[in-house]
């Protein structure tokens, strides 16, 4: 037995007209001067001719009216410059069927020469309708989804707009609340003051205790105004948060606050960076020293110890000091707004600042929480992330 | 020749605030003579010597101005604007004396020219303790302009 030879037996005409009329394509043979020579099986289907009523038809019966009559001078275009070619590059091209309807198509064109000299033209044409609807109905999609991005920005500008109106409000609001509610307690607590000094001591020690009580009270309704919008102004909306030096924040909170200097104040630095912002880690660790100084009885010295301690991503920032301690039963309620452990006390304050500091806390991500403390003090801790 | 001592010119719509003013000026021991208007449009009337204000016997020329911002007709700022745009008064000394310490009220206040921006004290203490400053530092130590 021996191989094929690959130059062997060609296939017989019956065999080549077989593959032709077996073609997944239409193909359509004319000669030079456009008369339909050869159809094959999909070229009836396409067109929905009988090959009987093509054979020696003009191919211009396949073109659509409107391009008809340009189309000889196309066709003696291609017979005088022959070249295998696709007909129509960048136009939408359609046939025209039996029955007038049109087909969209892309055609193919390949010039044959036969043995006896003849030119031939072999139009190769692809239905391409499937494809035609696919992209008119991409294209809808597109649209759809531009028209659907276009709603999606207006409503998200109309929100955006919503919220800076109540931003800008809520500004406002604390404007007025900082200038018009304050004026009477200024006023109160003036008069109040400038009233004990004229009397003086022509009264007797009641009448001047209730003036005193008078002006502090509007002193201290003062004060609970003025800390009320801090607290409302602890990071409003998003904090952009980044790793912060937190050895930075301490130097910035001692070189700034009067008064830090008079007492002892332990950094065991480096306390290294953790993840929050400068302004609101600021807030968080100048309330707490506020807090540690001024809870420490007269007689002794306010010392406080910094630390941080890092462990699985978290960094601790660790605030203790040496003052009266808190019940670890008022754990949860110490960090709510004006919540005093013991109003009639000597401590002054309104009760504001661990409130902002878990306010601030919470913006950066972090939890703050009283941490059991052997002998006399507190010892806040701090929890953050270490790295963003 | 006899030149009548220079005024501290203040503007305050509130009274309280006013009087209480007057109050910690007295205690504060200011010399100089006090006048008291209620808006930004009288600090320009006063200047301007119109009306009423043009016996400087009684309404003198001020060498030093305290102004509040949140005033009705015209503002502090409107007052202080006026007061750089003058030939005449440019060079006043002008010092801001607001309830309000607001970023964007400071860094206008600064930008218009004022010479500081003060909040207004809470305490009839602190009050007085900022009368006796400006008496000090503008009225003694800081030299007006000729």
């Amino acid at each position: 037995m021996s191989a094929p030879d690959p130059a062997g037996p060609e296939p017989s005409p019956a065999t080549f007209r077989l593959l032709v009329e077996s073609a997944a394509n239409a193909i359509v043979i004319a000669d030079e001067n456009g008369r339909i020579i050869f159809v094959n099986l999909q070229a009836e289907k396409l067109f929905g001719y009988d090959r009987g009523e093509l054979l020696g038809k003009s191919v211009d019966v396949l073109v659509p009216a409107q391009f008809r009559s340009k189309h000889p001078a196309y066709r003696q275009g291609f017979i005088a410059a022959p070249s295998a070619r696709p007909m129509g590059v960048g136009r939408d091209l359609f046939g025209t069927r039996k029955d007038g309807t049109e087909v969209p198509v892309e055609i193919g064109l390949n010039p044959i020469r036969t043995e006896r000299g003849q030119m031939l033209v072999a139009a190769i044409i692809v239905d391409i309708t499937a494809r035609k609807k696919t992209e008119n109905e991409l294209s809808l999609i597109r649209e759809e989804l531009a028209r659907r991005a276009a709603d999606l920005e207006a409503i998200v500008a109309k929100r955006t707009a919503h919220l800076e109106r109540a931003v800008a409000e809520l500004e406002a609001f604390s404007y007025t609340a900082s200038h018009d509610l304050r004026a009477p307690l200024r006023a109160i607590q003036g008069y109040a003051h400038f009233l004990l000094k004229r009397i003086g001591g022509r009264h007797d020690a009641e009448s001047r205790l209730q003036l005193e009580r008078m002006g502090v009270s509007a002193s201290r309704m003062d004060r609970l105004v003025q800390d009320l919008l801090a607290y409302s102004r602890v990071g409003r909306g998003e904090a952009d948060l980044e790793r912060v030096d937190l050895d930075s924040v301490v130097a910035h909170i001692t070189s700034h606050y009067p008064g830090l200097d008079k007492i002892q104040l332990q950094v065991r630095s480096p306390l290294g960076p953790a993840v929050g912002q400068f302004s609101l880690l600021i807030q968080t660790l100048s309330n707490l020293i506020a807090n540690a100084v001024k809870f420490v009885p007269k007689e002794r010295t306010p010392s406080i110890d910094i630390w941080t301690e890092r462990e699985r991503g978290r960094v601790t920032v660790f605030v203790k000091d040496n003052g009266i301690g808190i019940d670890p039963a008022y754990q949860e309620k110490i960090f709510n707004p004006f919540v005093r452990l013991d109003p009639a006390g000597p401590y002054e304050g309104t009760g504001i600042g661990l409130a902002i500091v878990k306010k601030a806390v919470a913006q950066m991500g972090g939890r703050v929480r009283l941490e059991p403390t052997a002998g006399q003090g507190t010892t806040f801790a701090v929890e953050l992330q270490d790295e963003a | 020749m006899f030149s009548p001592a220079k005024a501290v010119l203040f503007a305050d719509d509130d009274i309280n605030d006013r009087y209480l003013m007057l109050e910690a000026c007295k205690d504060a021991g200011i010399r100089h003579p006090l006048v008291m208007v209620e808006d930004g449009e009288e600090v320009i009337h006063y200047l301007n010597g119109a009306g009423k204000y043009g016996d400087r016997a009684l309404y003198p020329i001020p060498c030093l101005a305290v102004l509040d911002l949140s005033m009705p007709r015209k503002s502090g700022f409107d007052a202080l604007r006026w007061i750089r745009e003058s030939p005449q008064w440019r060079s006043l000394r002008v010092v801001i004396l607001s309830a309000s310490a607001q970023p964007r009220d400071v860094a206008l206040a600064y930008e218009l020219g004022a010479c500081a921006y003060i909040m207004k004290p809470s305490t009839a203490e602190e009050l007085i303790a900022l009368a006796a400053a400006i008496n000090s530092f503008w009225l003694r130590f800081a030299e007006s302009p000729p």
